[in-house]
């Protein structure tokens, strides 16, 4: 086992070697100034422009740069920002962390615990009146575009009935001697929106692989079984069909870990929540090249995480594919 | 602890209310939330650039004096005080300036000569801010008097002394500031919590989200109004309308023009100022091959050619389709809020006529039917150079190509992102670039980018004539220099036609009709901030 999870983890950090080196060589070669925003609509002479070019390292060649940059990373230090000069990308990185993993975390949650859940009363109660609306709701809510629909809400949900504010992660004028218990209320205040935003939009994909993963476990011999051998229905659902669906439900969370950091563009705009999402769509309207690098090796780094724990899940959840 | 209805029901009312309110304030005053289209994160003298820093920057840290209300950047006289109470003229080149003894830095310390001396000594240095130290390149010694009093001296008599003297340095504290070495000035912890002279203070910053800053009771001009300050960075204009449609903010300077004013007008609590801005949206004409500055452009290399091109575009047209009623035709390098705009002569008017004759004269014609005119086999075909960034240059660019297919011009438009659009106008890759440039109060700015001398910076079009520059060195630089050298200077340039000067669009400001006293200057809006005060029949809870 211990063979396995070294090979495992190995084959990990190659991975993650390999995606980063690409990022950083296929990012150099892309085209565009990330003086840009620097200097915006303001004569700048070519000396200024030199002057800016040398404080971020970028008149230096190709090689020198992607050493500057391995050396850096093996000390934790991602380097600077270009366009929020002079915060340190790790700075920038970890202040924008906990908003995107609040976000994408209750979004996650949501999904995988009410989505499942709902999986499973479909399951139970397939060809009902309750299973065709909620999977056609489901699905139109998952055709629908994010932004679109967090416009739609705040439209009339903050513009027209001011029943919660349109953006924002906190009420910018919060006082600062707001205690912990009004700074939280204010928190879930600005994050109503947003997380039924993402998560009406994205719902229908964990619930309809609950539901398709329970009727196919619900014909399975050993739930026969064990209805046959009068268990109560609610056990064997729960006890016996349920848990054979974690493995396919496993692979779905894998897939979903990286939104945890990621983040969602799109609703990220509508709502100016300050995380990673948005961090990342800047830097790369701007060209800042360490800031991009710095989002990228993050989600980087936890898609090959996830992919390694799901690995490591199956084993634990399924014998069969567990190594000799 | 279960989770009973009533639970529910109180949870649930508890997020919709509003925050809690703080500690009470006097009737007038209160508290603003201004939304930034862009980040200050370095506002602090010597490290401006972006436009979001000086805004920040104009509150923390004053200069000796600022131009008056006109703006006229040759009338010393009109200046009013900041740092500075008085000055006087000791002679053609020397100014002196006492400094005003109320002047206090936020820690404390009074302002004292060692600060302005110290500042300027910074400002001058090249290797800190070279833009700056170009601009002070005719001042050619600080000297202190005593603790109160500062003299410059020039190295020439020009009408622009005195703007020269106060516009471009803003004091910095030297007890807190000189013994940090210039390259590691922008990581100090002095950028990070600056300490200003100005009517407000300091109080923190999260990265990409929000800056605040605080009134400074202790102002010695008079204690502001607005208690709080507070910055706050959002890029999606969508998301700052909907942010001021809810109260959630107060104010934004970047009001789209085209579906801004609409969606506003339905929330009564707003309103909608314009302020003059120093901003000219023009379409460059490349001088030299597009990538290739060796040669002259083989079609723009023309003044005619220009001359003709900038004829056909309907400027009117143009800017009701990208600013409503918002815009102003310009047709020199001149914004509506310098003091020289007035002086601009009626260019040449809209004639696609005249224009289509105009390039007959100069050999072109069309000669095989297409549509297109040729001269020696080759067709009058350009390409111009868009930023997407710029929502009104896109609109705008889509009726210059029709435009200038009625002459016979054909125009491939080029939309570009941001980073990819400066990459390209640097290095001259461009037929015709639909640029935007903001300048200083000066008028004299114009230099950096119409002269010969501005090749080496931001002139990315190579533009050079002599006789331009001498209009221009006369208006600028003769102490006689006057009114009619601007006109001049002007006419040069638009019989030249080094690009067809579009439109010089206003600031479109959003603001919550509870505040009072409001001005807006144009180089600075923010600067009269401290005395905005709120109506006290219309305050908020969250102002009080």
């Amino acid at each position: 086992v211990s063979r396995w999870l070294l090979r495992r983890s190995l084959q990990a950090v190659a991975t993650f070697a390999i995606a980063m080196l690409l990022l950083f060589v296929l990012l150099r070669v892309t085209p565009g100034d990330p003086l840009s925003r620097l200097t915006g609509e303001r004569a700048v002479s070519e000396r200024e422009l030199a002057q800016l070019r040398t404080r971020f390292g970028l008149n230096q060649p190709l090689g020198a740069q992607l050493r500057a940059f391995l050396g850096g990373v093996t000390r934790g230090d991602l380097g600077v920002s270009i366009e929020h000069y002079p915060e340190p990308v790790t700075r920038l990185i970890a202040a924008r962390l906990p908003a995107t993993l609040l976000l994408g975390g209750t979004v996650l949650l949501l999904n995988f615990t009410l989505g499942a859940w709902l999986g499973v009363r479909q399951a139970v109660r397939r060809g009902s009146r309750f299973d065709r609306w909620l999977t056609r709701l489901a699905l139109a809510a998952y055709a629908t575009p994010s932004f679109w629909l967090g416009l739609v809400l705040v439209a009339f949900v903050s513009i027209r009935w001011h029943l919660l504010p349109a953006a924002q992660l906190n009420d910018p004028l919060l006082s600062p001697d707001a205690g912990p218990v009004a700074r939280g209320l204010d928190v879930l205040r600005h994050l109503v929106l947003p997380v039924v935003t993402l998560s009406l939009t994205s719902i229908a994909l964990p619930m309809r692989h609950q539901r398709a993963a329970m009727l196919a476990s619900f014909r399975l011999d050993f739930v026969t079984a064990a209805r046959a051998r009068g268990l109560p229905e609610r056990r064997v659902r729960w006890r016996h069909a349920w848990r054979t669906t974690l493995v396919p439900m496993l692979t779905l969370l894998g897939l979903w870990l990286p939104i945890l950091v990621s983040g969602s563009v799109f609703v990220e705009s509508v709502f100016n929540w300050p995380g990673l999402g948005s961090l990342a769509a800047e830097a790369i309207a701007a060209r800042d090249y360490p800031v991009l690098l710095g989002t990228a090796m993050l989600v980087s780094f936890v898609v090959v995480l996830a992919g390694l724990l799901a690995d490591l899940g199956y084993a634990l959840l399924d014998p069969r594919v567990r190594p000799a | 602890v279960p989770l009973t209805a009533p639970r529910l029901l109180a949870l649930g009312l508890a997020l919709l209310l509003p925050s809690a309110a703080t500690a009470q304030r006097a009737p007038d005053h209160g508290a603003i939330v201004i939304l930034l289209g862009q980040e200050p994160t370095t506002p602090v003298p010597t490290l401006l650039g972006a436009k979001a820093n000086g805004d920040v920057s104009d509150l923390l840290f004053l200069r000796l004096a600022r131009p008056g209300g006109g703006l006229v950047t040759t009338d010393e006289k009109s200046f009013e005080p900041q740092l500075a109470r008085s000055w006087k003229r000791r002679d053609s080149l020397t100014i002196a300036f006492e400094l005003d003894p109320r002047a206090k830095w936020h820690d404390g310390s009074p302002v004292t000569a060692r600060d302005v001396l110290f500042s300027f000594a910074r400002m001058r240095d090249s290797l800190i801010d070279p833009a700056r130290a170009l601009l002070l390149r005719h001042l050619a010694s600080v000297t202190a008097e005593g603790d109160r009093r500062v003299v410059l001296r020039f190295r020439r008599a020009y009408p622009e002394q005195f703007y020269d003297a106060t516009w471009h340095v803003q004091l910095l504290p030297a007890h807190l500031v000189d013994t940090i070495p210039p390259e590691r000035f922008a990581a100090s912890a002095f950028v990070r919590a600056p300490v200003g002279s100005g009517p407000y203070r300091w109080v923190r910053r999260d990265p990409g989200q929000k800056l605040e800053l605080a009134a400074n009771p202790d102002f010695f001009l008079g204690a502001p109004k607005l208690d709080r300050v507070v910055f706050l960075v959002v890029r999606d204009p969508e998301a700052a309308l909907n942010l001021l449609l809810d109260g959630s903010a107060d104010a934004y300077e970047a009001v789209p023009p085209g579906s801004g004013p609409p969606r506003l007008a339905a929330n009564p609590a707003l309103r909608i100022l314009t302020a003059p801005s120093f901003g000219v949206v023009y379409l460059l004409f490349n001088q030299r091959a597009s990538g290739d500055r060796t040669r002259p452009h083989p079609i723009l290399g023309d003044a005619g050619v220009r001359r003709a091109l900038s004829m056909a575009i309907d400027r009117t047209t143009l800017m009701r389709s990208a600013y409503g009623p918002y815009g102003l035709a310009t047709s020199a390098p001149v914004a509506q809020a310098h003091w020289t705009h007035r002086l601009v002569p009626k260019g040449p008017s809209y004639d696609p006529g005249a224009a289509r004759a105009l390039l007959q004269r100069l050999g072109w014609s069309d000669h095989d039917g297409d549509g297109v005119l040729d001269k020696d086999g080759a067709p009058l075909a350009l390409r111009l150079n868009v930023p997407t960034t710029s929502a009104p240059r896109v609109t705008m660019a889509t009726q210059v190509q029709e435009q200038l297919r009625r002459i016979g011009v054909r125009l491939e438009l080029v939309r570009l992102d941001g980073p990819v659009w400066f990459q390209r106008r640097q290095r001259g890759e461009f037929d015709l670039d639909f640029s935007a440039a903001v300048m200083d109060p000066s008028p004299s700015g114009i230099v950096q980018s119409w002269s010969c001398a501005g090749r080496a910076g931001s002139n990315y079009a190579q533009y050079c004539d002599p006789a331009v520059d001498a209009s221009l060195e006369k208006a600028i630089f003769d102490p006689r220099g006057g009114e009619r050298d601007w006109r001049a200077a002007y006419a040069a340039l638009q019989q030249d036609a080094p690009a067809a000067f579009i439109a010089s669009p206003p600031t479109l400001f959003a603001l919550q009709r509870r505040y009072r006293n409001v001005n807006l200057r144009p180089e600075s809006l923010y600067s009269d901030l401290w005395r905005w005060s709120v109506d006290p029949a219309r305050r908020l809870p969250r102002d009080r």
